[in-house]
C-alpha cells in the first residue's frame, strides 16, 4: 500500500473537502422548475423512466427499505427500520455502527440465515424474501460465505484446517472429487498464508490463524459475497491487521465482494467505502480515494456523505441540527448546485 | 492422498466417533444394555412360561397326565380265536403305533412311560385262604398284562412271566416286592381267582418278584396299585373293616386269559405325554388337541383305530386349564413391570438423543448455516448413531439369546429392533427438529422462557387429554377383567399425566416464593429459586422418566411385598406357629417329656401343647346353620395357647374366657364347658349349652367367643375348650414359637423321643410356596424390573444434570467473578436441584400410590404367591396394597442422588478454571 491516510474524518461533517451531498447511488430527483414541458419531452421522459434500470440494478447487494422486527415474549424490537444499502460487485466495504444498531441482524439476513420482515433484498440476483427453503440452502451454499467474531465458532473443533475448508464443499455435494476438494483447500490456505495450519485442529492454531482458516472456509465454495461480522473482534490489532490483509487478498485475487462489520477504526479506514448504520438505518458513508496533488504527492482523501434514501429522506447529523436549533421543520432552498437548509424562522 | 497423515476431506462418521470416543462408548453401552434387557425380557417370560408348563405336566401325578385310551375286548359273538387274536400283544402294539401316530400335535408320547395291555376293570377276589385276610375279607386283585415289564422292572427273585394259556385259564405273573411282602406271595405261589363260566378258577402262578424302575414314572404311578398294594377300608358296614388290594402282573400273552375271568377285561393304551418339547405358545393347541381327543375329531380317529367303543380319559385338560389361568393371572402383573421399564428405557434413550443434540447445537447450527441440508445432516447423524447403535443392539440381542436359550426369537428381535430404531433415530430427529431452519448467528441460548411455546402446549394438552381419557376409561371399566394393555400401561399413563401437569405447575409456587426471597439477606436463596422457577422447559422428560421409574419400583415393590406377606401368612397359617410337632397319624398322644425337650431346644421361646380330636359330630343345637360335618375338638392350655394366638394374630382371645371349671377327668355329661368356636360351629350350636360326645369326654359346651381362625388348625371349623376340663386328657400336638428357632435341633429333640412324630417348620412351608417356575420367574422379572428401573432413573437424573451442566458452570463462573464463594456455589447448585428432585420424589410417591389404588381391584396376588392354593381359613384373597417402603425408599433415593450430583458438579466446576466459561461473545 502506497497511499497514506491524510484525513481522518471521524464524523466531522462539513469539513472542507465535503463539497455537498449528492446522494450516493440514489436516483436523480432534481427537476428544473422553469423547463417547458412539451408532449415530446413528456414522452421522452416516460420512455426514460421505463428504460431506467430498477433500484440497485447492477449492484451485487441491494437492500431496499429493509425491515426486521423481533418479537420476544410479546415485546417488539425493530432491529432494522427501512435500511437501504447497495454494494457493487468486487467491492470491499465496511459496516460500522453503535452496538445494537442492527449490523448483525443485517448480516444474518444477507447470509440467508434470517428473513426480513419487510422490504426488499437482492444478492447476486436472488431475492432474499422470496426464496423457499431449498433456494435458501442453495443460496447459502453457492452465493455467500461468512466469518463470525468468535474464532471458536467458525470452525469445527474436531476437524483439521484442511478438513474444515473441505467441509462446505462436502456439504454442497456435487461431482468434484476428493482430490479436487483437497487441492482447493490447499490452494485457499496457501493464498491466505495459513498453509501450515492444514493438519492442525483449531485449538492448535492462534486466533488469527483460526480466523484466516475461517476465511478460507467461507471462500471454499467460491461465493460471490463474503460476509464477516466483527472478524477481528477477538484479536489484537497486529493480528487483526493480518486477518484484514487476508480479506483484501481474497478480494483482490478472487474478486469476491466482501462486507465487513467492524468496530475497529483501523479496518474501517482501510477500505474504500465505510457505511455507518444508526438505529437500523444506513445513516452516512465515508468514501476514500487516493488523490495526486500538484506536487505528485499521493494522499488518501476521505469524504463523508449523508445518505439520501429513495423517498428523498435525508438524515442530518444530530450535532448539526442541535447547533442550529433545528427542530420539527427546516427551510429548504434549491440552488444551482446544492440545496440550502435553514432553521425554521417562522417559529422564531 | 493416502500418504498424508490426516485426510484433507474428513470421513464424517469416523472423524466424529474419534472425536468423542467416550460419548460413543457410553452410548453404545447404553444401547447394548437396553437392547439386552429388551430382548431378554420376552425371552425370560417365554422361558419361565415354558418351564412352568413343562413343570406342571412333569410334576403332576401321572394318573392325571396320561391319556388313558380304553376299549372293551372284541365282542363275545365273535369266535374265541378271533377274540383272543384281538387281545394279543402284537395286535395291541400295532394299535398303539397307530394311536401314537394319530395324536394331534403338539401332543407327543413318551414311549418310556407309556404302556398298553389288557386289565380287569373290576378287581377279582383271591380265593386262596392263605392270602392275608385281616378282617376275614379276601384280598382283591387287579389282573393286568402290561407291555414292557422287562424294561420297567428289575427282577429280584425268580423270572419274568412268559407263559399263559387261555384255554387252560392259567398264566404266569410277577408281583412287586411290596405286593409280595404285603400279600405274602413268593415265587411259585399260585393265586386262584374265580372264572366266569367254569367252576375251575383261573390259576395265576407267581414266577417273579420285581422291583419297579422309576416307580414315580407314568408306567408304575398312573395306577399305583400296580406296584403298591392298598390296605383299603371296606365300604359299607361299620367302617372299621379293612382288606388288601393288589395287582398281579400277568405275562404279556396273558390278556386273553382274562376273557374267562370275572373281572371285565379291557384293552388299554395308557399313553404318557411327553412334555419336554412343549412351549408356552403350544398351550392353546395343546388344549385343542386334548379337547379333540376326548370328544372331537380326535376321538373319532381313536375309535377308528381301537374299535367303536373306544374311550379316552385324561386329566390333562384340567392341568392345562389350570396352567392357562395361572398364566393369565400372572401375565398382566408382569406386563405392568414390562411397560414401566420399557417406558423408562425409551425416555432415557430419548434423553440421550436430546443431550447429544443439545451439546452439539452450535456445531449443527454451523453446519446448517454453511450449507448443510436437512437430509444431508440427518443422514450423517444417522450414520453416526447407526454405526454405534446397530452393532450394540445386535450384540445385546445375541447376548440375550445366548443367556436365555429356548425361547422365541421373534419377540426378542422386535424388542431389540425397537431399541435400535429408537437409539438410531432419536438424535437425528431431535437435531433436525431443532435445526429445521438455520439458526441465526448470535442467537441467545440461555433464554429460559417462562412460558413454553404454543405448539408445545397444544401437543402436551393433547397427550394429557388422551392419557386422562385412558385412565378414566380404565377406572370406569375396572381392572378386574385384566389382560389387556391399557391396564398394564396404567402406571405409565398416570406418570405421564403427573409429569405433564407437575412440570407446568411446579414453577408457580417457586416463583411466588422467589419474590419474598428477594428481600432476604443472602442472594443464594433467591437466585436458586428464581432459576429453578424458570427452568420448566427442560424438565418434562427427566421428570417423566423418574416418575415412571418410581411408579414401577413402587408397584413392583408392593407386589413383591404383598407376595412375601401372603406367603408368610399362609405358612404361618399352615403351621400355626414357628414350628409344629404332631404325630404321623391321628390321635397319637405326645410321648412323655417331649414338650420339655422341645422347650429346651435351641431358639424355642414358647411352647403350647394341645389335644385335637377330629370328626366330633355336632348336635343340631339352636342355631339354624346347615349341616356341618364333624368338627375338630381342640383342648388347649389357655394361657400359653392364647400367647401363641396373640403372636400369630389368628383368633386371639382372653385366656380367662376358657377358665378351667375344675371338672377335668370327671365323667359328667351335664357339666358345661366354655368354648371358643369358629363362626360355622357357633352358628350351628347357638348360644345354649349343647352336648358334645367325644372320645375325650362327654360334656356340654357353651360358646363364649367366636373366632375365624385359630393356630392349632388351619381348617375353617373348630371347637376350642380348656384341655384341663376334658375327661380323657392326651395332648396330641405342640406348637413352638421362637423367631430364630433351630429346626435341626428341634427335629433331633423330637426324634430322640419318638420316631412317629414329625416337625413342620414355618420357614420350610414358606419356602415350599415358590415351587412353580411361573411364580419364581415372574418374581425375578419384577426384581429385575425394579433394579433396571432404578438404574435408568439414576441415568435420567445424571443425563438431565449433564444437559444443563455447561450452563450452570458458566453461571457459577460468572457469579464467582462477582464474589460468590465455593460454599455458596455448592449451596446454589444444591438448592437449585432440590425443587426438581423433591418434585420427582413426591410426585413419584403419589403416582405410585395412585397407580396401586387404580390397579388393586384387578390384581389378586394369590395366584402369584401361593402355587397350590391350600384353601386356608382366614386368608381370603391377597389384595395389592401400597407398601410404604417401596413407595418411600426409591423416592428418598432420588433426592439423595440429585443432591449428590449437584454437590459433585459444584466441586468439579470449582476445581476447573473458569476461563472458558467467561469468554466474551459467548452467548451462554
Ligand atoms: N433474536 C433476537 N431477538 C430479539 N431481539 C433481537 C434479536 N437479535 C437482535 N435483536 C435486537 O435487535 C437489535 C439489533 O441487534 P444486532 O445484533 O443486529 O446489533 P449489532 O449492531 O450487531 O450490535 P453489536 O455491535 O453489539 O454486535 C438489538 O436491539 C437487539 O437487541
Ligand atoms: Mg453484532
Amino acid at each position: 500500500m502506497t497511499t497514506t491516510d491524510t484525513s481522518q474524518t471521524s464524523g466531522a461533517f462539513g469539513a472542507n473537502e465535503a463539497t455537498g451531498a449528492t446522494g450516493a447511488g440514489a436516483g436523480a430527483t432534481s427537476t428544473s422548475r422553469s423547463a417547458p414541458t412539451s408532449l415530446s419531452e413528456l414522452e421522452r421522459r416516460a420512455a426514460a423512466r421505463r428504460d431506467r434500470p430498477s433500484y440497485g440494478h447492477g449492484a451485487l447487494i441491494a437492500c431496499d427499505r429493509l425491515v426486521r422486527i423481533f418479537t420476544t415474549d410479546g415485546v417488539e424490537v425493530q432491529a432494522l427500520q427501512g435500511l437501504d444499502l447497495l454494494v457493487e460487485e468486487g467491492e470491499l466495504m465496511a459496516l460500522v455502527g453503535a452496538s445494537g444498531s442492527g449490523k448483525s441482524t443485517l448480516m444474518n439476513i444477507l447470509a440467508g440465515l434470517d428473513v426480513p420482515t419487510a422490504g426488499a433484498a437482492k444478492v447476486a440476483g436472488r431475492d432474499l424474501l422470496a426464496m423457499d427453503a431449498k433456494a435458501r440452502l442453495r443460496y447459502r451454499r453457492d452465493v455467500v460465505g461468512f466469518v463470525w467474531q468468535q474464532t471458536a465458532r467458525n470452525l469445527l473443533p474436531y476437524l483439521t484446517g484442511a478438513q474444515n475448508v473441505s467441509l462446505p464443499m462436502q456439504l454442497r455435494g456435487g461431482r468434484s472429487s476428493r482430490a479436487k476438494k483437497a487441492a482447493r483447500a490447499e490452494e485457499l490456505l496457501t493464498m491466505l498464508g495459513v498453509a501450515d495450519c492444514r493438519d492442525r485442529r483449531p485449538h492448535q492454531m492462534s486466533g488469527g490463524q483460526q480466523q484466516r482458516v475461517a476465511i478460507a472456509v467461507a471462500l471454499a465454495n467460491n461465493p460471490s459475497v463474503l460476509l464477516a461480522d466483527e472478524p477481528t473482534g477477538e484479536l489484537d490489532s497486529a493480528t487483526g491487521e493480518q486477518v484484514f490483509a487476508a480479506f483484501r487478498r481474497a478480494n483482490e485475487e478472487l474478486g469476491t465482494t466482501i462486507v465487513i462489520v467492524t468496530h475497529d477504526q483501523a479496518v474501517a479506514s482501510e477500505v474504500r467505502r465505510t457505511v455507518a448504520i444508526r438505529d437500523g438505518r444506513t445513516s452516512s458513508e465515508v468514501l476514500r480515494r487516493t488523490e495526486v496533488d500538484e506536487e505528485g504527492q499521493e494522499s488518501l482523501v476521505a469524504r463523508e456523505y449523508a445518505m439520501l434514501d429513495r423517498a428523498g429522506r435525508l438524515q442530518l447529523p444530530a450535532e448539526y441540527t442541535e447547533a442550529l436549533g433545528m427542530e420539527h421543520r427546516v427551510m429548504l432552498e434549491l440552488e444551482r448546485d446544492h440545496i440550502g437548509v435553514w432553521p425554521d424562522d417562522e417559529e422564531r | 492422498m493416502s500418504a498424508e497423515p490426516v485426510r484433507a476431506v474428513a470421513p464424517w462418521v469416523r472423524t466424529r466417533l474419534r472425536t468423542a470416543p467416550g460419548a460413543a462408548w457410553a452410548f453404545s453401552l447404553l444401547v447394548l444394555v437396553t437392547a439386552f434387557l429388551a430382548a431378554a425380557l420376552p425371552r425370560a417370560v417365554d422361558v419361565y412360561e415354558t418351564e412352568g408348563l413343562r413343570h406342571d405336566l412333569a410334576t403332576a401325578p401321572p394318573r392325571l397326565t396320561v391319556l388313558d385310551i380304553t376299549s372293551p375286548p372284541p365282542p363275545p359273538d365273535l369266535a374265541r380265536e378271533s377274540r383272543e387274536a384281538g387281545m394279543r400283544p402284537d395286535q395291541l402294539a400295532k394299535d398303539r403305533a397307530e394311536l401314537e401316530k394319530l395324536l394331534p400335535a403338539p401332543l407327543r408320547v413318551d414311549p418310556e412311560e407309556s404302556v398298553h395291555g389288557v386289565r380287569t376293570v373290576q378287581r377279582v377276589i383271591g380265593l386262596d385262604p392263605w392270602l392275608p385276610q385281616p378282617y376275614k375279607l379276601p384280598p382283591e386283585f387287579t389282573l393286568t398284562a402290561p407291555s414292557g415289564l422287562a424294561e420297567h422292572a428289575t427282577v429280584r427273585e425268580g423270572r419274568l412271566p412268559t407263559k399263559a394259556d387261555p384255554a387252560e385259564g392259567t398264566s404266569e405273573a410277577a408281583v412287586t416286592v411290596e405286593t409280595a411282602k404285603s400279600l405274602r406271595l413268593k415265587v411259585g405261589s399260585v393265586v386262584h381267582v374265580p372264572a366266569r363260566f367254569s367252576s375251575t378258577p383261573l390259576a395265576v402262578t407267581v414266577t417273579g418278584i420285581v422291583e419297579p424302575v422309576r416307580s414315580q414314572g407314568g408306567y408304575w404311578s398312573a395306577e399305583p396299585l400296580l406296584r403298591t398294594p392298598v390296605y383299603a377300608l371296606k365300604p359299607g358296614g361299620d367302617g372299621t373293616r379293612f382288606y388288601w388290594q393288589a395287582a398281579l402282573l400277568l405275562a404279556p400273552a396273558g390278556g386273553p386269559v382274562l376273557l374267562s375271568g370275572t373281572g371285565d377285561p379291557e384293552l388299554y393304551w395308557r399313553l404318557a405325554p411327553a412334555s419336554g418339547h412343549l412351549t408356552a405358545q403350544d398351550e392353546p393347541r395343546l388344549s385343542a388337541a386334548i379337547a379333540s381327543l376326548s370328544g372331537g375329531p380326535g376321538l373319532v380317529k381313536v375309535r377308528e383305530a381301537v374299535g367303536r367303543s373306544g374311550a379316552v380319559a385324561t386329566g390333562l385338560d384340567e392341568l392345562v386349564g389350570a396352567y392357562r389361568s395361572l398364566r393369565a393371572a400372572v401375565a398382566p402383573v408382569v406386563a405392568v413391570a414390562t411397560f414401566g421399564i420399557g417406558a423408562v428405557a425409551a425416555v432415557v434413550l430419548a434423553m440421550t438423543g436430546g443431550l447429544f443434540a443439545g451439546r452439539r447445537a452450535a456445531e449443527l447450527a454451523l453446519l446448517r448455516s454453511r450449507g448443510g441440508s436437512v437430509a444431508g445432516i440427518g443422514v450423517r447423524l444417522l450414520g453416526e448413531t447407526g454405526v454405534l447403535a446397530l452393532p450394540a443392539a445386535g450384540l445385546g440381542l445375541l447376548l440375550a439369546t445366548l443367556a436365555l436359550p429356548g425361547a422365541r426369537f421373534l419377540p426378542a428381535l422386535l424388542a431389540a429392533g425397537a431399541v435400535a430404531l429408537l437409539a438410531v433415530a432419536v438424535l437425528p430427529l431431535r437435531a433436525l427438529f431443532l435445526h429445521r431452519g438455520p439458526l441465526t448467528h448470535g442467537g441467545r441460548e440461555d433464554l429460559a422462557d417462562a412460558r413454553p411455546s404454543k405448539g408445545r402446549t397444544v401437543a402436551e394438552l393433547t397427550l394429557l387429554v388422551l392419557a386422562v381419557g385412558a385412565v378414566v376409561a380404565l377406572r370406569r371399566r375396572g381392572t378386574a377383567d385384566a389382560g389387556d394393555y391399557l391396564v398394564s400401561a396404567a402406571p405409565v399413563l398416570v406418570a405421564l399425566i403427573a409429569a405433564l401437569v407437575l412440570v407446568r405447575l411446579y414453577p408457580l409456587p417457586l416463583r411466588w416464593a422467589a419474590r419474598p426471597a428477594r428481600r432476604l439477606r443472602g442472594a443464594v436463596g433467591y437466585l436458586s429459586l428464581a432459576r429453578a422457577g424458570r427452568s420448566s422447559a427442560t424438565g418434562t422428560l427427566p421428570l417423566l422418566a423418574l416418575l415412571v421409574a418410581l411408579t414401577t419400583a413402587a408397584f413392583g415393590g408392593s407386589v413383591l411385598a404383598g407376595v412375601a406377606d401372603a406367603r408368610d401368612r399362609a405358612a404361618l397359617r399352615e403351621t400355626g406357629a414357628d414350628a409344629r410337632v404332631a404325630g404321623n397319624a391321628e390321635a397319637m398322644p405326645l410321648p412323655a417329656g417331649l414338650a420339655r425337650a422341645v422347650r429346651g431346644a435351641a431358639g424355642v421361646r414358647d411352647v403350647t401343647t394341645f389335644q385335637v380330636e377330629y370328626g366330633i359330630p355336632l348336635p343340631v343345637g339352636t342355631g339354624r346353620a346347615a349341616e356341618t360335618r364333624g368338627v375338630p375338638l381342640i383342648g388347649v392350655e389357655p394361657e400359653s395357647y392364647e400367647r401363641i394366638a396373640r403372636r400369630t394374630g389368628f383368633g386371639p382371645f382372653a385366656a380367662s374366657l376358657l377358665k378351667s371349671t375344675g371338672t377335668g377327668g370327671r365323667i359328667d355329661p351335664e357339666r358345661v364347658l366354655p368354648a371358643v368356636a369358629s363362626p360355622g360351629v357357633a352358628a350351628r350350636l347357638g348360644t345354649e349349652p349343647q352336648e358334645i360326645a367325644a372320645a375325650a369326654g362327654t360334656f356340654k359346651v357353651r360358646i363364649v367367643a367366636v373366632r375365624t381362625a385359630t393356630p392349632a388348625l388351619s381348617g375353617a371349623d373348630f371347637l376350642l375348650v380348656n384341655g384341663a376340663d376334658l375327661t380323657n386328657r392326651a395332648d396330641t400336638a405342640l406348637l413352638a414359637s421362637g423367631p430364630s428357632l433351630d429346626g435341626g435341633a428341634l427335629r433331633k429333640a423330637v426324634a430322640a423321643k419318638s420316631p412317629d412324630f414329625s416337625v413342620a417348620l414355618r420357614t420350610e412351608r414358606r419356602a415350599a410356596y415358590v415351587d412353580s417356575p411361573m411364580q419364581s420367574g415372574a418374581e425375578s422379572i419384577y426384581l429385575a424390573a425394579i433394579g433396571a428401573g432404578a438404574g435408568y432413573a439414576v441415568l435420567a437424573v445424571l443425563l438431565s444434570l449433564l444437559q444443563t451442566s455447561p450452563e450452570r458452570a458458566t453461571l457459577l463462573a460468572r457469579l464467582r467473578t462477582m464474589g460468590l464463594t465455593r460454599r455458596q456455589g455448592r449451596r446454589l447448585l444444591g438448592l437449585e436441584a432440590l425443587p426438581q428432585a423433591l418434585l420427582a420424589a413426591v410426585g413419584g410417591t403419589l403416582v405410585g400410590w395412585a397407580t396401586i389404588l387404580l390397579l388393586a381391584p384387578g390384581v389378586d396376588l394369590g395366584r402369584l404367591a401361593l402355587s397350590a392354593t391350600p384353601g386356608l381359613a382366614g386368608l381370603d384373597g391377597v389384595p395389592l396394597r401400597a407398601d410404604p417402603w417401596s413407595l418411600g425408599l426409591p423416592a428418598a433415593g432420588v433426592v439423595v442422588l440429585a443432591g449428590a450430583a449437584a454437590a459433585v458438579q459444584a466441586w468439579w466446576s470449582g476445581r476447573r478454571g473458569s476461563i472458558k466459561e467467561l469468554r466474551a461473545g459467548d452467548a451462554r
